[in-house]
């Protein structure tokens, strides 16, 4: 009896232990079903209901912005007799230049009385620019300067190149089944990129993050009127145009697989072929260049062409013959009166890039520093 | 027919308390967890230092 006493009430611990467990993994796969459940409902409303959260990353969603900020900024000049003085720098661009530029740095720095307007959306080529930025020239603004910051590559238009592709190769290749495939080859790198493209919450979470953020700025901005106080800043961080520009913020650092992974996405789109230069394929992207250009200088701006930062791979894989198609047409368009093309490719370092064309928060700080000085120069 | 009845324990309410609320609870979870998610992808960690 007294050999078997002590093992007795070990029985009852030892279920409540699985018990316990039991109930953990009970709770966890409830969860992983229930994520799933809301991903798919999340998946058909959007497919259903596009607009029930406004694209705010996408194309449109950048043209509405920039539309915002162009509306925005003729009202200011319009209604503020002070503004009436001040010289008005523009920035037209894509991607490269919006995640490049910070406007409150440059404001800081020049000690020039101007006001800088941030006009950069995102796209794979010049025409996107124009259309995106079109806002602007249905406007009465007349900037002093005007600063196009683009990349080689944007003289191409992966599309044209995609359907000459196309037409060479009419055989689709077949790629599997989606995640299945790259998971039963073991590439889980595949598996997982697949995959997130297909979780709702991480293809909109910038777009859910800016509509909660502009609603709660906009309650604050209410709340702020209701007291009879203003905020810190005097200005209204969700509709003033002098607002920083939409930044994507990738992580300050990428893998080495991730920079190579993005150069291949972008060979595959043709932007490192001598071919894809040739004057015929890139005729549509030059007169969207062009017509920017023109419309501006129109407008008595100075008009500045900056070659964006890149990082070295890229740099040097795109041909030698983009640069000098880009200077061939400006030199034609326009002869004497071409704008200034300031190269900044090598500008920065490789630690100061998100991807191989965004720079990250460390460099756009060294950008914006870079280029404040040039600024003053043109607006003097 | 074992499969269904494996999968109806394993989603089955753990305590004594209706479905709806346990289901309720976990979506609750799943969606507190989104918005925390999507509110870390702020763009600017000093954008409320204007205000």
């Amino acid at each position: 009896m007294t050999d078997n006493s002590p093992q007795t009430p070990q029985a009852p611990e030892a279920l409540t232990a699985t018990m316990r467990i039991t109930a953990i993994v009970r709770v966890l796969t409830g969860l992983m079903v229930m994520a799933l459940i809301v991903n798919i409902i999340l998946n058909v409303s959007s497919t259903l209901w596009p607009n029930w959260i406004p694209e705010k990353m996408s194309g449109a969603g950048f043209q509405k912005d920039i539309t915002q900020r162009v509306h925005a900024a003729e009202k200011a000049f319009t209604s503020n007799a002070q503004l009436q003085n001040q010289k008005l720098c523009v920035f037209l661009g894509l991607s490269s230049q919006r995640e490049s530029v910070d406007l409150a740095t440059l404001t800081d720095i020049d000690g020039i009385d101007a006001k800088y307007l941030g006009l950069c959306g995102a796209g794979l080529s010049m025409a996107t620019m124009t259309q995106q930025s079109s806002a602007l020239f249905d406007s009465n603004l007349n900037p002093q300067l005007a600063i196009i910051g683009i990349n080689l590559y944007h003289q191409v238009d992966p599309l044209v190149i995609a359907k000459l592709k196309q037409a060479d190769a009419p055989v689709v290749t077949k790629t599997g089944l989606p995640i299945i495939t790259p998971l039963l080859k073991g590439d889980i790198r595949k598996t997982w990129h697949q995959t997130r493209q297909r979780i709702w919450v991480y293809q909109r979470r910038r777009d859910v993050n800016t509509v909660l953020t502009e609603n709660l700025a906009a309650i604050n901005t209410q709340m702020l009127n209701l007291f009879g106080t203003s905020s810190s800043s005097g200005s209204d961080e969700v509709t003033s145009p002098w607002r920083e520009m939409i930044r994507i913020d990738g992580p300050e650092k990428a893998s080495k697989a991730t920079y190579k992974a993005q150069t291949q996405s972008y060979a595959n789109r043709g932007l490192f072929d001598v071919a894809s230069y040739e004057p015929q394929l890139i005729t549509q992207e030059e007169k969207a260049l062009n017509d920017i250009i023109r419309e501006l200088q129109q407008r008595g701006s100075t008009v500045v062409i900056m070659l964006m930062p890149e990082y070295s791979s890229l740099r040097e894989s795109v041909p030698a013959v983009a640069m000098q198609r880009l200077a061939e047409n400006l030199q034609t368009t326009f002869g004497d009166t071409a704008p200034e093309v300031i190269d900044m490719r090598d500008a920065l370092g490789d630690d100061k890039f998100t991807d191989i064309s965004h720079v990250n928060s460390s460099g756009r700080m060294a950008y914006s520093k870079l280029i404040a000085p040039m600024l003053v120069k043109w607006m003097q | 027919m074992k499969m269904i009845h494996c999968i109806k324990r394993w989603l089955s309410p753990v305590q004594d308390m209706p479905a709806w609320l346990y289901y309720l609870k976990l979506i609750t979870v799943i969606l507190m967890f989104m918005l925390a998610y999507c509110m870390a992808q702020q763009d600017n960690p000093f954008f409320y230092q204007a205000f």
